[in-house]
């Protein structure tokens, strides 16, 4: 069994769910235009996903083959309603905008493919820290995108309006739509393909 | 444990197999109940928060309807706003309730929450007439669960802001006094813009308004109100 440290830095950054793997693109365009929305989605998609892998390892030897997935599906879509129902009392202005998108989160292929191709052969610790690292890897490149979204489409970050608007500011509509997403994620995507994500031999 | 479980897989030491039905629904019996248990105990957990919560936003937006300002933005603000300035009558009318809201001081104007199923889900909101209910004040949605960035954009201020000023011709049929997208006359008057890519959602939002203005005008004309203005239009 591969280290913490390494099942980390492998979910995290060396097989990024969305530089490497390309899953969770939906609410990656989705919810980007703004930091706040984009903050309580991770915390939503870090949560399910960390802790729906933890149970369905502490659970793999005793899950029937043959209803496995249907399993995951309601454990992932336990620990997302505990999400959504959090969200909607703590923040219920954004639960408004992201209340879709938390929902589907149950149907986010990280998740299920970390369920299905980890939490079913590994430990619960190590499902745990796999699922906190793809979690955070997804978060890290959701942060970074609203974090030019919002400024270029609102002139604001986190709902604070930036200094000297008047002097530089010109409001970029596209940034507050889905193809500015579009444009970040697939310029992002390049670079750290191309630059930084080192590449697997073979 | 994981061994006794390896072992009923392969049928060893009396353990139950996983793969015969009985542990197959025995299991996915568990498992549901478990997960029930969960929500229902953070939802219950959460009650009084989320109820809270959605008074404030309901009056929040009934006070955004009637353009009422409110500073602090807490539910018990909004109470004391609304009972400040809005007299709320309760109008039974058959199994529905009808919450009436008429502002205390000039011009008077008048609301009700409307309620109808949109194209996923139940949409509920709010209209403001003036006080002859000749012309729409305002729109705005207190819930709805369309589609995002499509059916959703009902929400957006740009849509509800047609509804500004909008007349309303009770002359016309009962499902012609708004109607999105096509004119309803050759002045063009009584449209409003349907939302490009959201026709099923503008569609239902249009059945839900003349549905909910006509059965409105005619608990509005038949039930008794202590201090009900007097509408001018025809029915």
């Amino acid at each position: 069994m591969a280290a913490p440290k390494t099942l980390f830095y492998d979910g995290f950054w060396k097989n990024n769910p969305i530089f490497v793997q390309v899953l969770g693109i939906c609410s990656t365009l989705a919810v980007t235009n703004l930091l706040a929305n984009t903050l309580f989605m991770c915390f939503g998609l870090v949560f399910s996903t960390a802790m729906s892998s933890l149970t369905i390892s502490l659970l793999r030897n005793y899950i029937p083959d043959r209803i496995r997935m249907i399993v995951q599906v309601l454990i992932i879509a336990t620990f997302v309603m505990m999400v959504d129902i959090l969200i909607k009392a703590t923040a219920p202005d954004i639960h408004r905008f992201i209340g879709p998108y938390v929902g589907l989160i149950i149907t986010n292929c990280i998740i299920m493919g970390r369920a299905e191709a980890f939490a079913m052969q590994n430990p619960p610790g190590a499902s745990f820290v796999d699922g906190i690292a793809m979690g955070l890897g997804y978060s890290m490149v959701l942060i970074f995108i609203a974090a030019i979204r919002e400024p270029l489409g609102f002139g604001t970050l986190l709902g604070c309006k930036l200094p000297a608007l008047h002097l530089w500011w010109h409001q970029w509509t596209i940034m507050v739509m889905a193809p500015g997403a579009f444009f970040m994620l697939g310029l992002l995507s390049w670079f750290a393909r191309a630059r930084l994500i080192p590449k697997g031999k073979g | 444990m994981d061994k006794a479980v390896a072992g009923g897989e392969k049928g060893n030491g009396g353990t139950v197999k996983k793969t015969s039905p009985v542990y197959v629904i025995g299991f996915m019996v568990v498992i549901c109940a478990l997960c029930g248990a969960a929500i229902s105990f953070v939802q219950f957990s959460m009650k009084p928060t989320l109820d809270a919560n959605a008074r404030l936003v309901r009056n929040r937006t009934i006070a955004r309807a009637f353009g009422i300002t409110v500073p602090q933005q807490t539910a018990g603000a909004y109470d004391s706003a609304l009972a400040l300035r809005i007299d709320t009558t309760t109008v039974a009318d058959g199994g529905r309730r009808w919450q009436l809201f008429t502002r205390k001081e000039a011009p008077h104007d008048i609301g009700f929450i409307f309620n109808g199923m949109a194209f996923w889900d139940m949409i509920s909101g709010i209209i403001v007439l003036s006080k002859d209910l000749a012309t729409i004040r305002s729109l705005e949605i207190i819930e709805q669960k369309e589609t995002p960035g499509l059916g959703a954009r009902i929400e957006e201020p740009q849509f509800k802001k047609l509804f500004e000023g909008f007349p309303v011709d009770w002359s016309q049929p009962a499902d012609k006094r708004v109607v999105f997208g096509e004119p309803a006359g050759p002045d063009g008057t009584h449209r409003i813009d349907a939302i490009t890519g959201a026709t099923q959602t503008s569609m239902a939002l249009e059945r839900i308004l003349n549905s909910e203005l006509a059965a409105f005008r005619r608990i509005y004309d038949h039930h008794d109100r202590e201090a009900a203005p007097q509408p001018t239009g025809r029915k």
